[in-house]
């Protein structure tokens, strides 16, 4: 008779161990190599290539999934052979550290989508493939005349142009309409170069109260910061935050760009009419949904949180014009190919369809934010009404105005742009802006370490004691 | 499949390790087991932690953004950290820090964890009360805290307002003010003691109640009890605290970055903050890992420190 032997746990636990060590083992080991690569040659183009578009749309994560429902189908009708995966806005503060890993490990998507400094950066520091030749090849389907005049400055590096425009965001005045009827005050104008800061000025007086409790001022921005909510400011008295002709030179230095950094002082601090530090205490959003101003600068990617929260009636109004004429910021979102794609051709394919007319009608539609191609504008209105009833009232027009005439310009980049604004210049702005401790003569000295830190004449370990120096 | 004969059973798993073949001795076919199920940690810890440390020692010796350049400096990183002032305002910061909320923590968890020891009713729901802000992820901490700072609105000011203003006190700015910016991150710590307090609470358990009873006999009042039995039978769990508290609080970074980034005016700019903001924000990763390592070794000498003062306040009771 065959003696019966079965597995105890001691010896169990010995074979789950070696199983366990083989496998750890096994999945510690290099993975197996690759399929012959498909990119390059035109026989290879015959066979399928699979493309990531890393999409970023925080406000409208969803409205995006559903555009991508309707777009990819015709896109790969017309693209059999390119099968493209959609990656969600993944959410956070942290993309641009989650993307540099993936290109350091060779490993980010073919296509990604940038909003404000993180574009230029990605391209100053060679991660973007130049697009240059494809749009010289495809000129007349690109028609770079689509696009507002200054649309491409931060895009581009010795002439070539590396990011592509999904979305234009004109920042406008939205304005709260009953607080306005209730103090019988006439609703800024809706055209461009009607009124001035001046006029905005006296209006905010009208509005603010600091003895109310809670306090009441008159508008509000993200604040007023080392960034671009401070540089439309700064272009409308007539300077610039960074020199369009030379990157490395902080324009703070020059009497209009004081000027405009006094203006904001004063109606930070001296009345005061502007709710600076919304951004870090009450968001300038809730300031305005709370009816604590009756004015807030912001862009049209808030239309749908306003539309969805409001319980009064609002509508929005352009910029006022600074001293040297009209001024507001056009956002700098765009899409770039990552320079270590396999597969160029089929990404600028992609491309090409992403700032299609038919994508910038349906994200319209789905993400209800501005397209950045001009002949997509006079459609933005009714496209939007249709989607969303509460826009019929509210004059959208303000905002495509603005892009028609070439209004304003993006966020300008300095070329060691996180540095010169994370570490030199907003520690200068929180102590004049923010806190109100400092005069505006701080924040130009600060430039000036701004501009030498560019030109390499300053070292990163010796900013602070730089710094400190002007304290 | 071949079956596990009865010989290759009691031989073991790692008979192979001898060339004869036969069994290895008890102890030392133990020691191979113990390594074998601790080799998923150990493993974990080498790849995952020793290996990214010694890399960024390497890293340390170039300036480097990991795209655009990669230079050798030698040991320049290291050397200069110390001269940085703005690495000296995030030390002094984190120093405030951790030296104000390691001692005020430590004695509040204990203070809460002996009050409730004492037999209170609804004990286990006070016990969960407190401990809850320590489930709590440091981010949404942050952000409610954020929202209680608001000067204007938040509900500290609406309570501090209409106290203050009477007598022509403004209530303070908390995260708007230089002044008070790091004092409301040292008040918000305050609040995780719920951690620590389950630690003392588990302490005070394990203390055998003979100790309190022939304390007891000998007439010593509660005052005297607690001086002369709790404390000195509680000072491994509150050796334990201390140090963890002192490398969490010398790591402090989520408060900062959430609620402040480190300003205004770096009033709140942490060390491990800075050491973020060098690499990930403005892409020097070498000066980055340099101040890694120079803040390891002042965390490091801090708990060496504790552990050589160990012995003349910490009683482990001998059995």
């Amino acid at each position: 008779m065959q003696k019966k032997q079965s597995v105890n746990r001691r010896q169990f636990l010995r074979m789950g161990s070696a199983v366990g060590a083989t496998a750890f083992l096994a999945a510690c080991a290099a993975p197996a190599a690759p399929a012959a690569d498909s990119g390059g040659d035109g026989e290879a183009m015959a066979e399928t290539v699979s493309l990531r578009y890393q999409s970023r749309e925080p406000e409208r994560a969803a409205g995006i999934a559903e555009l991508w429902k309707e777009f990819y189908p015709q896109f790969q009708e017309a693209n059999p052979n390119v099968e493209v995966e959609f990656l969600p806005d993944p959410g956070g503060a942290n993309r641009r550290e989650g993307a540099l890993s993936a290109m350091v490990a060779g490993n980010a998507p073919d296509l990604t989508e940038w909003c404000c400094s993180s574009s230029t950066f990605f391209m100053q520091k060679g991660e973007t493939l130049s697009l240059q030749p494809y749009i010289d090849r495809d000129a007349e389907e690109v028609n770079l005349a689509d696009y507002y005049e200054a649309q491409f400055d931060p895009w581009t590096l010795d002439g070539d142009i590396h990011l592509m425009p999904r979305f234009t965001g004109t920042q406008v005045i939205y304005f709260n309409k009953d607080m306005f009827d209730e103090k019988g005050i006439e609703y800024p104008s809706q055209e461009w170069g009607a009124w001035n800061w001046e006029d905005y000025t006296n209006l905010l007086r009208q509005f603010a109260d600091a003895d109310a409790q809670p306090q009441l001022w008159g508008t509000s921005n993200y604040g007023l910061n080392a960034n671009w909510l401070s540089q439309y400011w700064i272009r409308g008295f007539g300077a610039n935050m960074v020199n369009p002709e030379d990157n490395t030179h902080c324009g703070l230095d020059s009497p209009e760009a004081y000027d405009a950094l006094e203006w904001m002082r004063s109606i930070i601090h001296d009345e005061p009419l502007f709710a600076y530090g919304a951004d870090i205490g009450m968001g300038v959003v809730e300031l305005f949904l709370g009816q604590r101003v009756a004015l807030m600068e912001i862009g049209p990617w808030n239309l749908g949180v306003q539309a969805d929260g409001a319980t009064f009636r609002w509508d929005v109004a352009p910029m006022p014009d600074g001293p040297a004429g009209p001024t507001t910021h056009q956002s700098v979102d765009g899409t770039m190919v990552w320079d270590g794609t396999a597969y160029p051709d089929e990404s600028w394919e992609l491309m090409k369809w992403l700032t299609s007319p038919l994508y910038g009608r349906l994200y319209i539609t789905w993400a209800q934010k501005q397209p950045s191609r001009k002949s997509l504008l006079p459609e933005y209105a009714s496209i939007m009404r249709a989607a969303n009833e509460k826009f019929e009232d509210i004059n959208l027009d303000v905002f495509t105005d603005s892009v028609g005439q070439d209004i304003g310009g993006p966020e300008e980049m300095f070329a060691e742009d996180l540095v010169c604004k994370n570490q030199i210049l907003t520690p200068a702005f929180d102590q004049v802006m923010l806190l109100g401790e400092k005069p505006v003569d701080l924040i130009v000295d600060h430039a000036d370490v701004a501009t030498r830190f560019n030109r390499g004449e300053i070292n990163i370990e010796d900013l602070g004691a730089e710094l400190d120096k002007l304290s | 499949m071949a079956s596990i004969t009865e010989s290759q059973a009691q031989r073991g798993l790692f008979s192979w390790l001898r060339r004869d073949g036969k069994p290895l001795r008890p102890s030392t076919r133990e020691a191979w087991y113990g390594y074998l199920l601790a080799s998923p940690w150990i493993i974990g810890f080498i790849v995952f932690t020793v290996g990214p440390m010694l890399a960024s020692l390497i890293i340390g010796l170039y300036r480097t953004d990991f795209l655009t350049e990669t230079t050798f400096v030698g040991l320049r990183w290291y050397q200069n950290t110390l001269s940085d002032s703005l690495v000296r305002k995030a030390l002094i910061n984190t120093a405030i820090f951790s030296f104000t909320v390691v001692p005020i923590n430590t004695v509040l968890a204990l203070l809460i964890a002996v009050m409730l020891n004492q037999g209170i009713r609804l004990q286990s729901f006070w016990r969960t009360v407190y401990y809850l802000p320590s489930v709590v992820s440091g981010v949404a901490v942050s952000l409610l805290w954020k929202w209680l700072y608001q000067p204007d609105i938040g509900l500290l000011n609406s309570i501090l307002g209409p106290l203050l203003r009477p007598f022509d006190i403004d209530p303070p700015r908390w995260i708007f003010s230089t002044e008070w910016a790091l004092p409301s991150l040292i008040i918000m710590a305050f609040w995780g003691a719920g951690g620590a307090m389950l630690i003392y609470l588990a302490g005070l358990r394990g203390i055998p109640t003979s100790l309190y009873e022939a304390a007891e006999i000998d007439g010593a009042t509660s005052f005297r009890r607690f001086f002369a039995v709790t404390l000195p039978l509680l000072t491994p769990t509150i050796f334990f605290n201390v140090v963890l508290n002192i490398i969490g609080s010398w790591q402090v970074f989520t408060q900062a970055m959430v609620m402040t980034r480190g300003g205004p005016n770096n009033a709140t700019l942490t060390m491990v903050l800075h050491i973020y903001n060098t690499g990930f924000q403005n892409f020097y990763f070498g000066y980055a890992s340099a101040q890694a390592w120079f803040l390891f070794i002042i965390v490091l000498g801090f708990v060496v420190l504790a552990l050589r003062s160990a012995s003349s306040w910490v009683h482990y009771e001998r059995v």
